[in-house]
């Protein structure tokens, strides 16, 4: 059994996405989730440069950015052996719905791949999932 | 003495100010809606920087050229289904299946290809008719469906 409450407020998000409606769209979201910090950038770069700031907790990445891809950045998060980026939970958004990207994804270390078009409850079901998933807590959404 | 250890996500998420999920997915639901409402105008702006990339772009152009056009046709695409503008995502989904690289040698891409142009000014404009963009789509259709791949012809 899943949890039925939550509790965003200490929660740190970061977004990653250079279409600025859905990046509006997502912060206005998790603004209503009641969550305590989101930022957002446009490109990978500016994601590492905010990650080295301070380590969010979840971060929201599209996986089509215009300086390289969320991709690039999924290896730049996990194949890291300097300990510069803590392990954190990664959820992919992306307009491509294909098994091969999703696989691609997974095996590159997304934790979660969300195919837009997505929904309000659609997000928070990702997110209970890679928050759930840390402690091996089912969540059936 | 050691410092106690952080608490885990799901340990901060059963935090003193929990809410239902319910009543959180209800009121995200309500703030998606309150944002899709101002999607007409970006929708506009987006198919005008489409306009601008296609009139740069040819047959010849580099894979990565045509890429990076498929990457803004499939972000409006997505982005006007997720604000339930479902027009503009039929025609920019169409234009999508027209820019499959097997396509790419066709004759008539490139009239393909500013047809679906005229459709989505037409589905971002004020004064379009539903009947009218009903007729504009079944055209869209029969012309994609109509696309050689390889490039031969009809």
């Amino acid at each position: 059994m899943g949890p039925d409450r939550a509790d965003f407020t200490s929660f740190d998000f970061l977004v990653v996405e250079d279409n600025e409606f859905l990046s509006r769209l997502i912060t206005e979201i998790l603004h209503s989730f009641g969550a305590g910090r989101i930022r957002q950038v446009q490109t990978a770069e500016g994601a590492l440069q905010e990650i080295a700031v301070h380590a969010p907790d979840i971060i929201f990445c599209d996986w089509v950015l215009p300086d390289s891809s969320g991709l690039m950045l999924l290896r730049a998060l996990r194949r890291d052996n300097n300990g510069r980026y803590p392990r954190m939970p990664v959820i992919v958004v992306s307009g491509h719905a294909t098994d091969d990207h999703v696989a691609q994804a997974i095996g590159e270390g997304a934790d979660s791949y969300v195919v837009k078009p997505f929904s309000a409850r659609t997000l928070m079901q990702h997110i209970l999932k890679v928050v759930t998933r840390q402690e091996g807590v089912l969540y059936l959404g | 003495m050691a410092s106690a250890p952080r608490p885990t996500l799901l340990e901060r998420m059963r935090g003193p100010n929990a809410r239902p999920i319910d009543l959180l997915v209800e009121r995200g639901t309500a703030s998606a809606a309150h944002i899709a409402r101002h999607y007409q105008g970006f929708a506009r702006a987006r198919v005008e920087e489409i306009a601008r990339r296609l009139a740069t772009l040819s047959g010849g152009a580099p894979d990565a050229e045509w890429q990076r056009f498929c990457d803004m046709v499939q972000d409006l695409r997505s982005s006007s289904a997720t604000c339930g503008d479902e027009t503009v995502s039929w025609v920019s989904g169409s234009w999508e299946k027209a820019l499959d690289p097997q396509f790419r040698g066709e004759p008539r891409l490139m009239a393909v290809m500013q047809l679906h142009l005229d459709a989505l000014r037409l589905a971002v404009s004020e004064n379009a008719g539903g009947a009218e963009l009903r007729a504009l789509a079944g055209q869209l259709e029969s012309v994609v469906k109509s696309l050689n791949p390889a490039g031969g012809t009809a």
